[in-house]
């Protein structure tokens, strides 16, 4: 009786062990496919071509898995993309280029590549008219912005710096901003579109400047994709860029029906959306001397510390995958 | 003879412990291959830099300690000035604080991060940090000050009765002095809690200094060499204060065994 308990006890021990094994070496599991993280910005426009490859179930038709991350900035989002938590973002070009600075020369760090052009311009400073009437009133007022290193503090730093204007920034969370500029906290603000049009609609702010007037057709928001992903997994990055691409045509083929998208992830009025549409534009194709720009005002504002403007073109080549976007 | 030599002996161990810790905070930093992790020289540049030349909006180290201790001391006065009054009335009636614990318990465990989102809508500026520090300052206040009541003798009181002192006076004679020791572990303990609300506030409150602020600027640039600054400020601004109360703890209460022991 106890020898046949003990060789039981052995067969089971072998068996479990040699299931284990299996299981280890991936023998049993079936092929799994990959399911992509992709990382994107609370409540941003600027990202609706993921919005509508979601909600025209582009992912299936192409069949990618995926996951969404939502985070509250740029910055924010590339300290995950960075760490590999992300395979690819859409996100502002000044926090994707800081990113790639940050970790260049580094081979455990995930380095973002611009596969794809999210949109050009969309920023706007909002401001209570009866406090700032002109550029000159902007001396001395608090100005919201959704966080250090954002495109939207590139932006109105480089501005105030070219214009010898001395503007207190206040960084905070994007939702917060048209709550802060209600409440009188903040002499105005700029942020991504929706919110400098909400703030119009909703709490009587006047448009002072859009990104338009500070930077001409810039580059706003562009897909990234982690270089490590791209260089284990090039038909998915093949597949995401199509994905991004008919997203795109769709926005500019069906504005409506872009629109109404836009209003169902917002939860904003049909004013508000046409508004915050009017500031911004979905192109395939990336503005490179603007990303060259951003480089450069990031160098001297001090963000970027370990690229010299001689380095920026090399720099540019290898931020940006000439494969997927051209200029 | 002996004190002093047991006072180096103590300095010697201490400095000996920073030593290794900075040795192996430098062999971490070595082995460690992430750019993310700088070396203690990459931070003490970080260090001179905030100090001399101030971050990237041109505030320095020092306005950022300020703007976070006028914040904290404001909060702290607020949360002690309500905690100790509170605290006394609730340790004398023990009825009253039968029918508010129900409130005050629950409330209590609600930490104050998660009241950063109400009081960004409904407060403004610095009022929104005091609410902050507030609520981590009061609980602990206002717990330690009812333990110290219900410590105080109860033969004192009934002795100072037989004598006709009238309520006022047993208070402010005996039960306030003799629950001060507890009070003041309650502030001790209120201060530090208070420390960590105000930089967490100051994480999301959308004031662009103070070393909450400071460490997520940082943080967002990903230059964490300063992001560790701020940390090393705040432990050692937390430190300080700490060393503060017990400094005063000592001097107050030389009569108690725990403080000379």
């Amino acid at each position: 009786m106890k020898k046949s308990i003990i060789v039981l006890s052995i067969i089971l021990i072998v068996a479990l062990g040699a299931v284990a094994g299996m299981y280890g070496a991936g023998l049993l599991t079936p092929t799994q496919k990959v399911k992509i993280r992709i990382g994107y910005l609370t409540g941003d426009l600027h990202h609706l071509a993921l919005h509508v490859a979601v909600a025209k179930n582009y992912f299936a038709q192409y069949g990618i898995e995926y996951e969404l991350y939502e985070y509250i900035n740029g910055p924010t989002l590339m300290q995950h993309f960075v760490m590999g938590e992300l395979d690819f973002a859409y996100v502002g070009t000044p926090p994707a280029l800081n990113a790639r600075a940050s970790g260049i020369g580094s081979n455990v760090t995930s380095l973002p590549v611009v596969i794809g052009s999210g949109n050009l311009e969309g920023s706007a400073l909002v401001v209570n008219q009866d406090i700032i009437k002109n550029i000159s009133d902007l001396n001395n007022k608090k100005i919201g912005t959704p966080g250090t290193g954002t495109i939207q503090d590139v932006l109105i730093s480089t501005y105030a710096k070219n214009n010898n204007l001395n503007i207190t920034k206040y960084p905070g969370r994007i939702s917060d901003l048209p709550v802060q500029y209600a409440r009188g906290e903040i002499d105005g603000f700029i942020g991504w579109e929706p919110y400098p049009s909400m703030a119009v609609y909703q709490n009587n702010a006047s448009i002072l400047l859009t990104s338009h007037d500070i930077m001409p057709n810039h580059q706003c928001c562009v897909l990234v994709v982690s270089d490590k992903f791209l260089a284990s997994n090039p038909e998915i990055v093949d597949k995401m860029v199509a994905i991004h691409r008919a997203a795109i045509d769709f926005i500019n083929t069906n504005p409506a029906e872009a629109k109404q998208i836009a209003m169902n992830v917002t939860k904003l009025p049909m004013p508000v959306i046409e508004l915050a549409f009017s500031h911004m534009s979905f192109s395939k194709s990336v503005n490179v001397d603007s990303i060259k720009a951003f480089l450069i005002d990031m160098i001297r504002l001090g963000i970027i510390r370990n690229i010299d403007i001689e380095q920026v073109d090399s720099f540019i080549n290898g931020f940006i995958n000439t494969k997927y976007v051209s200029g | 003879m002996r004190k002093l030599y047991l006072r180096m002996r103590s300095l010697l161990l201490a400095s000996t412990s920073v030593i290794i810790f900075f040795i192996l905070w430098e062999l971490a930093a070595l082995y460690l291959p992430s750019p993310y992790f700088p070396d203690p020289y990459s931070v003490l540049k970080a260090f001179i830099t905030i100090i001399t030349v101030g971050d990237i909006d041109g505030y320095t180290l020092a306005w950022h300690t300020l703007m976070s201790l006028e914040r904290v001391l404001l909060g702290f006065v607020v949360g002690s000035a309500t905690g100790v009054p509170i605290g006394i009335l609730l340790g004398i009636k023990p009825t009253l604080k039968n029918a508010v614990t129900p409130i005050i318990e629950p409330i209590r465990f609600i930490p104050p991060i998660a009241w950063i989102p109400l009081s960004i809508v409904l407060l403004i500026g610095m009022y929104r940090y005091i609410f902050l520090i507030w609520v981590g300052v009061f609980f602990p206040v206002l717990l330690d000050t009812i333990a110290g009541v219900k410590r105080t003798s109860i033969t004192l009181i009934q002795m100072a009765r037989t004598f006709g002192a009238d309520n006022k006076k047993i208070i402010t004679k005996i039960i306030f002095p003799g629950s001060l020791p507890e009070i003041m572990n309650g502030l001790r303990v209120g201060l530090g809690v208070g420390w960590m609300c105000i930089v967490a506030a100051e994480m999301i409150g959308g004031e662009p200094v103070g070393l909450g602020r400071l460490i997520l600027k940082y943080a967002n640039l990903l230059q964490i060499d300063t992001v560790i600054v701020g940390m090393i400020t705040i432990g050692l601004v937390g430190l300080a204060m700490n060393y503060f109360i017990l400094f005063l703890e000592k001097r107050l209460f030389r009569w108690r065994v725990e403080i000379k022991a």
